[in-house]
């Protein structure tokens, strides 16, 4: 396993080609736009060895039997699953941010079960090569970013319809010794700072699609591959200090959109190649796996936003007061809400034809689909108690002058025993954790709400709801 | 005297942890009691911090311990001022330890 320092310094080898603001960024350790989310990715290594945190951040390889960071695991067990929600809102209280790894951990759970079953249909490789790649995976604890997302075109056609059928990852060539892809990959959180992208289709497909029907593994700096890194809202704050509100590990986990510029992939590491009746599957495994995450991570998250609200309105000297504890509840209601759907997805999970258990669909899917409101609730609740002053706060260049400095200090106090420094800094805490990027990613990752809705609907078993109906009001007999 | 340290995998902690186990240090003989945090076979007896009621984290077979659940220890409401202390006072009665049973 490593820990934080050393995947730190292992990225410092990497080649991958990433840019920014126009220009190539040749140093992305050191890059003040990527270097949080670094750190929060740092953190998922660091809790493996910290004795506070091993008995979740670890796990036992099934491959190996090794001890390994439980971000390179696949489930074996219901208890594996709860292990793993735990663990995200372990880390998330920690970094009050995305750590960006649970991505690839879905991506790589989801990848090693659907190879299985194209597997026992076609007598295909794909599952041995999958179980070899995990083994790398684990032994070099790499960071594997997980690549659904195609950035899809026209909505309304599918892959092999688009004008441009680049809008999706497809095989333009297959060689001998491998295939060749082209495409590129949409939202990608963690992309820059990952070792490894395991890409996935985006969408269930027909057989004319099925150059796009392509699963794959292949590092970040593969010849071919060129990332350009998003901006966030706070961007320009990153280049500061008191004003980034987090500024060790920042806001939201870093995306980027990953272009496959006719990329070559050795057959070993290709899971998927033309299989399209097996992608709508891997898709929603995926899905599956990752919605359920969101209802701890984001609770992780969430109760740092607790503790800064409650800590801001006693600075405001509010705290006390009714109408704020009663707001304060309101808020743990709404995030132990999404966090008891996500335990409940993995102590209800279920073994899958390939060994690896896999959360309970319907739970998972509520839990994502409560994330994208109540989050939003939440963060609602949160400017409520906050008050205005953190749409309107000075910048930390005024703060730190010597003229300005003591007039901002004297009219933004609070109760007198606080430093109004203080006071300042949990403020942009609460400003940034609450605004911008930080929301919509509540709302579309691990798919719009619309998705959840598409199988909440599918699996609502409503035939048999409504026999249970006509059976008590006598409409069919009771058995 | 070995000390061996068992934590819950801290998901959700009631209590602060890291301060229990700097409490008890300082309360703690430093020359007379080693705190160790892995590999629990030649420890004199364990205790095992969980940081909520839920109490997930299994005792170390056939070894004494002392369990401490959130705002509990062994089963006894505790308020977090005096954890450590009623922590310490078990652990220098060594009487009153349980040992797990397999």
């Amino acid at each position: 396993m490593k820990t934080g320092a050393e995947y730190t310094e292992s990225l410092r080898k990497l080649k991958t080609q990433i840019y920014f603001q126009g220009k190539k960024i040749d140093n992305m350790v050191d890059n003040p736009y990527i270097r949080p989310h670094i750190n929060s990715a740092a953190a998922t290594y660091d809790m493996a060895f910290d004795p506070e945190y091993m008995e979740l951040g670890t796990a036992t390889s099934h491959l190996t039997g090794k001890k390994i960071n439980r971000f390179t695991h696949i489930q074996q067990s219901n208890d594996d699953l709860v292990k793993k929600v735990k663990l995200l809102r372990a880390i998330g209280q920690r970094t009050g941010t995305c750590f960006q790894r649970c991505v690839g951990l879905d991506a790589m759970n989801a990848v090693y079960s659907v190879s299985y079953e194209i597997d026992e249909k076609y007598g295909s490789k794909y599952h041995e090569r999958m179980c070899d790649y995990m083994k790398y995976v684990q032994e070099n604890d790499f960071m594997v970013v997980g690549g659904m997302t195609d950035p899809k075109g026209d909505r309304g056609l599918p892959p092999h319809k688009q004008a441009d059928p680049d809008v999706f990852v497809h095989i333009v060539e297959k060689r001998e010794d491998g295939i060749v892809v082209r495409g590129a990959k949409a939202h990608q959180t963690g992309a820059a700072n990952s070792h490894e992208i395991l890409v996935m289709p985006t969408v269930s497909m027909k057989s004319e699609d099925r150059d796009f029907a392509v699963s794959f593994a292949v590092p970040m700096d593969a010849p071919g591959i060129v990332l350009i890194f998003g901006r966030q809202t706070n961007d320009e704050r990153k280049l500061g200090t008191l004003d980034q509100g987090n500024p060790t590990y920042g806001v939201v986990g870093g995306e980027a959109l990953v272009i496959f510029n006719d990329v070559f992939v050795p057959w070993e590491r290709v899971f998927m190649c033309g299989e399209t009746e097996f992608a709508g599957m891997l898709v929603e495994r995926f899905a599956t796996y990752h919605r359920q995450n969101y209802g701890t991570c984001k609770v992780g998250v969430v109760d740092v936003l607790i503790g800064a609200c409650a800590a801001i309105a006693d600075y405001n000297g509010a705290g006390k007061a009714s109408h704020i504890k009663d707001k304060l509840v309101e808020m743990v209601l709404l995030s132990e809400t999404m966090h008891t759907s996500s335990l409940a997805a993995g102590y209800e999970g279920h073994p899958l034809p390939a060994g690896n258990y896999y959360p309970h669909v319907t739970y998972a899917n509520i839990t994502k689909q409560n994330i994208t409101r109540n989050h939003y609730e939440i963060c609602r609740i949160a400017h409520d108690i906050t008050g205005g002053f953190i749409a309107t706060l000075p910048t930390e260049q005024d703060l730190a002058d010597p003229e300005l400095g003591p007039m901002i200090l004297k009219y933004f106090k609070g109760v007198a025993s606080v430093p109004t420094e203080n006071r300042i800094k949990m403020g942009r805490l609460i400003e940034n954790m609450t605004g911008g990027t930080a929301l919509t990613e509540s709302m579309h990752g691990a798919g719009s709400p619309q998705a959840q809705r598409v199988v909440l609907l599918r699996d609502a078993n409503l035939e048999q709801r409504k026999k249970l109906a006509q059976r008590i009001c006598g409409i069919i007999p009771q058995e | 005297m070995k000390l061996g340290i068992k934590f819950c995998g801290g998901c959700n902690p009631y209590i602060d942890r890291k301060l229990l186990i700097k409490r008890l240090r300082e309360i703690l003989d430093s020359e007379q009691y080693l705190f160790k945090y892995f590999n629990f076979d030649d420890c004199d007896m364990v205790l095992v911090i969980n940081g909520c009621n839920v109490a997930c984290s299994e005792a170390p077979p056939a070894k004494k311990t002392i369990t401490v659940s959130g705002l509990e220890v062994e089963g006894k409401a505790c308020r977090e001022e005096i954890l450590a202390s009623e922590v310490a006072r078990k652990i220098l009665n060594g009487s009153e330890l349980k040992t797990t049973q397999f």
